[in-house]
């Protein structure tokens, strides 16, 4: 009996669903020798930036999927994906196992902007209700670059669905 | 009076080397742990897996291949056994199959997994380093016992060859 | 001015905080895969050992829980003392199956793994009130059992060559868990296999074995062949003559075959209700039926989570043997292509379509 009002209650629960962009700015530091380098920066994910009520927490937080992730160089850099053969896109923390999100394999394009393929599947809820995690690009390059540092932007398009 | 001060800069001193001890043996453990970093062969010598240190945990990503390219396709192997169809392109050399390992004590690392693109399956893994060019890599379903233990060699550069 | 004690503590510190700065994370640097290609071993003699796996081939079982089903059938038992021959009709044959087979010590070196199986075979007859044969009355009182123990042994010598014993003793017949007939009455096989593993998609193998999977004792020569075509589309995996199939992978985690597998063992049997203390010239206790079956088969095995898989099977049940045999006080014989030694009952059995489910928990 009691079990059957539980069910109810949660069945009954309201949620929402919320589409949001993050940019980061990934970077490495130099030279770069042909094969793969790790690209990374930390986040520590503010809920009171992604939605207008300030109330909403992680805790409120039910399912995060990941929509798209573009990875770009900045126009001035002059660097195009010309020189790259393949991307993937993971998720790391102290907490939590290693997640892989998207990957592009190969990289046909020649501008400055790519689009990985997203994992359908990963949720990436238990990140966002790390304190912070890291956000780890591997990026395989086809030959040596001798730049001191790298700097690339990703983009990621979420889809949160929160308690209401 | 001087008796008194005597004791006190004692212990002050005693206190003091007594917090560096600690500091030094919580350093030494950071020692061991870190000798898991490298580059290591499974027994079937198939590929090379390097060993690395992101955040506080050790991962292994595939670095070399015996057979780097599918004989299928003729292009470089990728992940095409993931149970995930979207990750399927992902490429194998440079796929951390080796992740979330967390040093313990006793050259023993656990809470981590390992990855077989063979058939696509994670299993957890325990790694125990017998000595400190051979490591006991342990994959097993839900109770170590009922798993396999492979063991992998370090690998060096010829030039460091003693 | 600074004392010999306070110097010693700062350098102490200090040494420290050093070491503590060089154990910084060590991913976020470049890599070149190019240097990987000419790396020795640090420890001199490093030996790689014959995988006991190829490329391809259908995950083991751990552990397995099924149930084996056969479609009805004919029973002729032939005559034996008093008794006369009667013929019966067979609705079903059917009963679980468990089996586990456990890697004790499971390294590059050296796989033993200890197994134990519980079979149990229900014979549900058409008309069991009519029965007159003391055999048929014994199969539809008593259910057939078979436990067993059993041990693999996977030995490589090197990087292609290995060496497989398998030693298995079971113990058949119609007790039921709670009355254990007695040990004298089991039955011993073994088998050993010289191998090669020339690469990762082929593995071949010869040897000798001591079995009852023809019913009675045994002694003869066995071949092993796996192999997984380059695409890993096609394989075979052949243990010959107890068992071969072909195998098709849909993908890494679906897979079917299509084969057969050669079962049987020889039976202790009771007197089943019908006492043939005065009407026979054989103590009871002292006859076994020796049942083999081929069986002919498509068989479907597919991951269903983590790491249990489901094996469905369909095929044709063709029986070997079903004969009796006397076996004075379990002491078996052999009798081989040429040996001479009479049957105590002879049986014939018309052939069933079967079905077999399991649930199997496969191994790394």
């Amino acid at each position: 009996m009691i079990l059957t009002v539980i069910y109810i209650f949660t069945s009954c629960e309201k949620t929402q669903n919320v589409n949001t962009e993050i940019e980061l700015e990934l970077s490495a530091d130099g030279p770069f020798f042909q094969g793969g380098n790790s690209f990374m920066v930390d986040l520590e994910p503010d809920f009171s930036k992604i939605f207008e009520e300030k109330t909403i927490t992680s805790q409120d937080i039910k399912k995060i999927n990941i929509k798209k992730a573009i990875v770009s160089f900045n126009a001035e850099d002059s660097v195009n994906f010309e020189g790259f053969t393949s991307a993937s896109l993971q998720l790391v923390s102290d907490n939590i196992p290693m997640q892989s999100i998207a990957v592009l394999n190969p990289i046909t394009s020649s501008s400055n902007t790519i689009e990985l393929t997203v994992s359908n599947e990963v949720d990436l809820t238990d990140f966002f209700k790390q304190e912070s995690f890291t956000v780890l690009l591997d990026l395989d390059f086809k030959d040596d670059d001798y730049k001191d540092q790298m700097i690339l932007t990703l983009k990621m398009d979420l889809a949160i669905e929160h308690k209401i | 009076m001087n008796t008194k001060f005597k004791l006190m800069k004692n212990l002050k001193i005693t206190l003091l080397f007594a917090f560096a001890s600690l500091f030094s043996f919580g350093l030494f453990a950071q020692d061991e742990a870190d000798l898991l970093i490298g580059v290591w062969e499974p027994s079937h010598g198939k590929a090379k897996v390097k060993i690395e240190k992101i955040g506080s945990k050790y991962y292994g990503k595939i670095v070399w291949l015996k057979e780097p390219n599918d004989p299928e396709t003729g292009k470089p192997k990728v992940d095409k056994n993931n149970t995930d169809e979207s990750m399927r392109s992902t490429p194998l050399r440079g796929y951390r199959i080796l992740k979330d390992f967390e040093y313990t004590d006793k050259k023993t690392w656990t809470e981590g997994t390992i990855y077989d693109p063979e058939n696509g399956s994670t299993y957890s893994s325990t790694i125990k380093m017998k000595d400190e060019n051979t490591l006991d890599i342990r994959g097993y379903i839900g109770v170590s016992a009922l798993g396999r233990t492979d063991v992998w060699k370090r690998l060096q550069m010829p030039s460091k060859k003693k | 001015m600074l004392n010999v004690k306070t110097i010693l503590f700062c350098a102490f510190i200090l040494g420290g905080i050093s070491q503590l700065n060089a154990q910084e994370d060590t991913s976020n640097y470049e890599e070149d895969y190019s240097i990987y290609d000419n790396l020795d071993y640090v420890d001199e003699g490093t030996k790689s050992f014959a995988s006991a796996k190829i490329s391809g081939i259908s995950p083991a079982r751990l552990i397995s829980v099924g149930y084996d089903f056969q479609g009805s059938y004919d029973i002729s038992a032939g005559g034996i003392g008093a008794f006369g021959p009667q013929t019966a009709r067979v609705n079903s044959t059917q009963g679980l199956r468990i089996g586990a087979n456990i890697p004790v010590i499971s390294k590059n070196s050296l796989i033993v793994q200890l197994g134990g199986q519980i079979w149990d075979v229900n014979y549900d007859f058409n008309d069991p009130n009519s029965l007159t044969h003391p055999m048929l009355s014994a199969l539809s009182n008593n259910n057939l059992t078979t436990l067993g123990l059993n041990s693999t042994i996977f030995k490589p010598l090197n990087e292609t060559n290995f060496i497989l014993v398998q030693l298995a003793s079971d113990m058949n017949g119609d007790f039921d868990l709670s009355n254990f007939q007695a040990f004298k009455y089991n039955t011993y096989s073994a088998a050993a296999i010289w191998g090669k593993r020339p690469s990762d998609y082929k593995q071949w193998g010869v040897g000798l074995s001591r079995t009852y999977r023809a019913g009675e004792l045994n002694y003869i020569p066995i071949f092993l062949f796996n192999w997984t075509s380059p695409t890993s589309k096609w394989g075979t995996e052949l243990l010959l003559p107890a068992r071969g199939h072909i195998r098709y992978t849909l993908n890494r985690q679906n897979m079917l075959f299509f084969g057969f597998e050669l079962e049987g063992n020889s039976y202790k049997f009771d007197e089943g209700g019908i006492s043939m203390a005065n009407n026979l010239f054989t103590p009871v206790d002292d006859l076994q039926i020796r049942r083999s079956e081929l069986r002919v088969r498509f068989q479907w095995q597919r991951k269903l989570i983590g790491f249990v898989w489901i094996a469905l099977e369909a095929g044709y049940r063709n029986n070997y043997s079903f004969n009796v045999d006397e076996v004075p006080g379990g002491q078996d014989f052999y009798r081989g292509f040429f040996g001479d030694q009479p049957l105590a009952i002879e049986n014939s059995l018309t052939n069933p379509l079967y079905f077999n489910v399991s649930f199997n928990l496969v191994s790394p």
